[in-house]
Formats: structure tokens, sequence, C-alpha cells
């Protein structure tokens, strides 16, 4: 009675199950301004979609999640449209360039390694970082502000150098254009390598290294994820079959409500709170990929594809 | 001295057809219910029974296969002696999709290696695949992948699933199983096919096709997905797009226009 088939993943599924999961994954998208996929996906595959269906029917759930994140974000002001468009052109051009890296990387071998060891430093580096300086902000209790310390200093000369300043006036800031289209590639080739949306990287340096302010960041980066989705949606549905639009309409009908109930508690929470909420997040999948790594697998064959 | 020996192999040859004619005489019939499980848009697996009317001494095994195929897996494998993950690619060649086998309570799995068994369970499974690389430890890999495949419901081998009631005629006994089609049984052809043995002898062996057909919804976006990708591709999009400004909206509505 409360099942429903998925003609794409050909297997059926509970419906309360997937409606409640997209939910939670859209508060967490709503709260911290990431996609999710990093979660949902292994949750998918855990009950039995394909991996490859899994991925990309996501990626369609989260285009209605960020969008419905987005507009609940913008009415509280807090989309920097400009800064946003700058940095999705460095991503997608830093996409398709790490797509070439990872073929050249698997053409030597031991790509997947690489990958590995790649995604758990990332993500112990990001939350370990964001998890220690947040830790200072709410001891020091300056919320929302950056410590001006000696080395930021000189970051801060460096980024001066480059040409083509501009004001983004809803993030507060005067940075050269070219930074964000270089850090947006530098996360697009990155999400690429590890297959995956690059929201809990994009988080982290839009605070530190473009400095905006973390409410103005987790709308932003919705607005930006929204776009990438969106590509990632229809390149999948057109060249790989993948995906299931059943699955991500059950998932997008909890997600989008998960979405805007989390752009709410995020309003409520302080930057450094919601730093190091997202920081203890990362610390944890990064925790689980090293358990998975260092334990025994009960199975020794896996199926190809998901994230 | 040649008319003799003639007739000697004539004779022979009628003897040996004897038994072969005596168990064509009692052929036994074989129902299936239903031929076709249809996938609607509801489907949550099926049931087909199967039955039929034996000699009061015989067994059935019942084996529901899929069509053969190639099927390509990551195998994990220690980095540095530390490290569990993805080495490399392993394929399995001539392997059924879906396996599953029903037996009576008298025949247990590990009887089916006896002499005059039919070639059913996972271990004839095992001599029938190939491997690639080659030089894998097929039974390390194969064992692997029955676990894989059991988790995902679409392998077993069933005891106690064929069961036995007597008939008025004492001489005949009605077999009955009824076997679970999960929903990951994708749609196509299987193969239903009904071992009758006796004394531990297959006496009859008949194949049975099951159809496995998505209809209405299932089907529709089955046949938009693959012959018009791109417009479905669009599609899901923009209705995820009106989904999210839907909900933006109607929250906005509740919290009266703050």
């Amino acid at each position: 009675m409360w099942h429903l088939y998925l003609p794409i993943a050909g297997n059926s599924i509970n419906v309360p199950l997937i409606f409640t999961l997209g939910g939670f994954v859209g508060l967490l998208s709503g709260i911290f301004g990431v996609g999710g996929g990093f979660l949902m996906t292994p949750l998918l595959i855990m009950l039995g979609i394909p991996p490859t269906v899994a991925a990309a029917s996501d990626s369609n759930q989260i285009v209605a999640a960020s969008t419905s994140g987005t507009l609940a974000h913008y009415r509280m002001g807090n989309v920097d449209f400009k800064m946003g468009i700058l940095l999705l052109i460095g991503g997608v051009a830093g996409g398709t360039g790490g797509v070439w890296i990872i073929k050249i990387l698997r053409a030597t071998g031991n790509a997947d390694f690489l990958i590995t060891i790649t995604y758990v430093l990332m993500l112990g580096f990001v939350g370990g970082y964001m998890f220690i300086e947040s830790l200072q902000g709410l001891r020091n209790k300056v919320p929302d502000l950056t410590p001006v310390s000696q080395k930021e200093s000189s970051y801060a000369r460096l980024i001066k150098k480059l040409p083509c300043r501009t004001r983004f006036e809803k993030s507060g800031i005067e940075v050269s254009i070219c930074l964000p289209i270089l850090l947006g590639g530098l996360v697009g080739i990155l999400a690429a390598i590890m297959g995956v949306g690059g929201g809990f990287i994009m988080v982290p340096i839009m605070v530190y290294l473009l400095r905006m302010p973390m409410h103005v960041v987790v709308g932003t980066s919705l607005f930006q994820i929204l776009f990438t989705c969106v590509n990632v949606t229809i390149m999948q549905a057109s060249t790989n079959h993948t995906v299931d639009f059943i699955l991500a309409l059950i998932l997008l009908l909890g997600s989008t409500l998960g979405v805007q109930l989390g752009a709410k508690i995020s309003k409520k929470l302080g930057g450094d709170q919601l730093k190091i909420l997202l920081a203890i997040l990362v610390l944890l999948v990064m925790v689980k990929m090293l358990f998975s790594l260092l334990l025994p697998p009960d199975i020794l064959l896996a199926y190809k594809g998901g994230h | 001295m040649r008319k003799q020996l003639i007739l000697i192999i004539i004779m022979a040859i009628v003897t040996g057809l004897l038994p072969l004619s005596a168990i064509t005489a009692e052929a036994i019939d074989i129902q299936m219910e239903p031929n076709v499980v249809q996938i609607g848009a509801f489907y949550n697996g099926g049931h087909v029974s199967v039955s039929g009317d034996i000699p009061h001494d015989a067994e059935v095994i019942i084996q529901l296969s899929g069509a053969t195929q190639d099927a390509e897996f990551l195998k994990k494998g220690r980095v540095f002696g530390v490290l569990w993950m993805n080495t490399d690619t392993i394929s399995f060649h001539d392997i059924p999709e879906v396996y599953m086998l029903y037996l009576p309570s008298a025949i247990s799995e590990s009887d089916l290696s006896k002499e005059h068994m039919p070639p059913v369970g996972f271990n004839a499974l095992k001599g029938q695949c190939t491997l690639t690389p080659a030089g894998e430890d097929k039974d390390l890999q194969f064992q692997e992948f029955i676990k894989l495949k059991t988790m995902e419901g679409i392998y077993a081998v069933k005891e106690n699933a064929v069961t036995y009631h007597n008939n008025m005629d004492n001489k005949k006994k009605i077999f009955a199983c009824e076997l679970e089609i999960p929903s990951r049984m994708a749609q196509g052809i299987y193969t239903v096919t009904t071992f009758i043995l006796k004394k531990g002898k297959v006496i009859q062996t008949e194949d049975r096709q099951l159809k496995i057909k998505e209809t209405g919804l299932p089907a529709m976006i089955n046949s938009l997905a693959f012959d018009h990708a791109v417009l479905y591709g669009i599609l899901a999009t923009l209705i995820a797009i009106a989904a999210g400004l839907l909900t933006g909206v109607i929250f906005k509505g509740q919290k009266g226009g703050h």
C-alpha cells in the first residue's frame, strides 16, 4: 500500500521512508547550504537503488530543494547572485577540467586510491579547520567575525593585488572577479574528481577565502548548486538514462519542505554555530569513510557508479 | 545369424525404450499461475504458483532463472596492506541475472551435489560461469558474487519450499510451490523449470516461460526516459524547479507575507 515502483531504478520503495529521507537531507541543505549528495546517495544505495540511479536521481531532487532553499534565503537577503554566477562560471570550467584529469588518472591506474585519499584528506582538513576556527569564535563570543591574524593579512594583501576588483554588495566585500572564478574552478576540479557536488568544499571556501558572511554563503551556495544540478540531471537523463523521476519526486516532496524549515533554523543560528555544526557533519562523513577504508567489507564485490 | 543379430538389436532397442515410454505415459501436467506478472505503479513484487499431480513417491525441484548475461563488478582489495578499496574490475560470464531454487523437505541444498541430481544450485552455476581475468580465485569471487546477489534478493536456494498434499487417489500426490517475485526482478522473460525426480533420478523436466512486464505509469516513464531522453531530462528538471518554487510560495503564504 505504501510502496511505489521505480521504473528506472527497477525496484519498489517505501514512500514514507523515502519522503522522510528527502526531508532530513533537505533540512541539512537549508541549514548549511550543501546539496547533501554525500549523505543521500549512500543511503539510497543501502535501500536497494542502483548507485548510478541513486546519484542521478538525487541531482534531480536537489534541483527542487535548492530552488526552494534559494527562494527562502533570497527572501532573507542572503543570496549574492553576482558572486554565485562568477563561482558558477569557474565551477563549470573546473568541472570540465576535472573530468579530463580523472581520465588521465584512470589511465595511469590507482585512480580510485588517489580519489579516496583526496576525499578523506579534504574532508578532514576542511572539517578540522572549520571546527577549530568556529570553536575559537564561539569561545571568544565574537560570532561571524574572522579573526585577523598576520597570516590572513598576507593572504588579504595577495588578493588585493589581483586585477578587476569589484564590490559585492550582498556579501559586503570587495575582491577581484578573478578570485571567485579561480576558486569556483578549484572546487569544480575537486568535485569532478571526487564525483560529488562540492557544496561542502564550496561553503568553507566562501567563508575563509572569499570572507563572505556565513548566512550569505548558505544562500549563495544553494543558488550555485541549483544550476550545477540542473546540468547534471539533464546530462545524466540524456546520456545514461539514470534519472528516476518517481524517486526524485518523492525525495523532492520531502526535501523542499525540509529545506524551508532548514532556512528558518539557519537564520536563528549564529555564524559560528552554523560553521561548527557543518564541521561536525563533515568530520562524521570523514570518520565513516575512514572506517569503510580500514574495516574489511562484508562483500568484496561492488557495483560500478555512485558517489 | 545376421537375422538373429538384427532381431537382438531390435529387441534391445524396444526393451531400452520401454521404461521411457512408461514415463512418457505418465507425463505430468504442471500448472503455473499467472504466466504474466504485471508491474504497475504500486507494484511491490508478486507471487506465482506452480502445482501439479505427481506419483506418490516422486519429489519436485523448481528453478526460476533469468537470461544468462555477463556482469562486471568492482573488486575490493587491500592497498598497502591497510586500506580496503576498489582495486580492479572483475567480470562474470554466462551467469543468470536471477536465480532461485525451491526444494522440498526431502532434498536439502547439500543433496544437490549427489549423482543423478539435475544440474541446479549455486555449485552448478559456478561450474557454468567463467571469470575475467582468468587468474582470479573463482571459489572466493563466486562466493562473494552469491553473497551480493542473495542480499539483493534475486539469488536464493529455498529449502522446504515445495509442499505436498495427498490426492484422493493414493497413487498420486499434489505438489505446490509459491514462487516469490521480488520487485527487483526487471521486466523480461524468465524460465521456470520443474524437475520431477523418482528414486533420486530425474523422470521429467518441464520449462515454462514467465513474463514480467511493465504497464501503465512505469511503462510510460521508461519509454519517455529511453526514447525521448533529452525531453525527459528537461521535464524532470522543470517539474523539480516548479515544485521548489511552489513550496517557497506556500511557505511564504503561511508566514502571512512576512
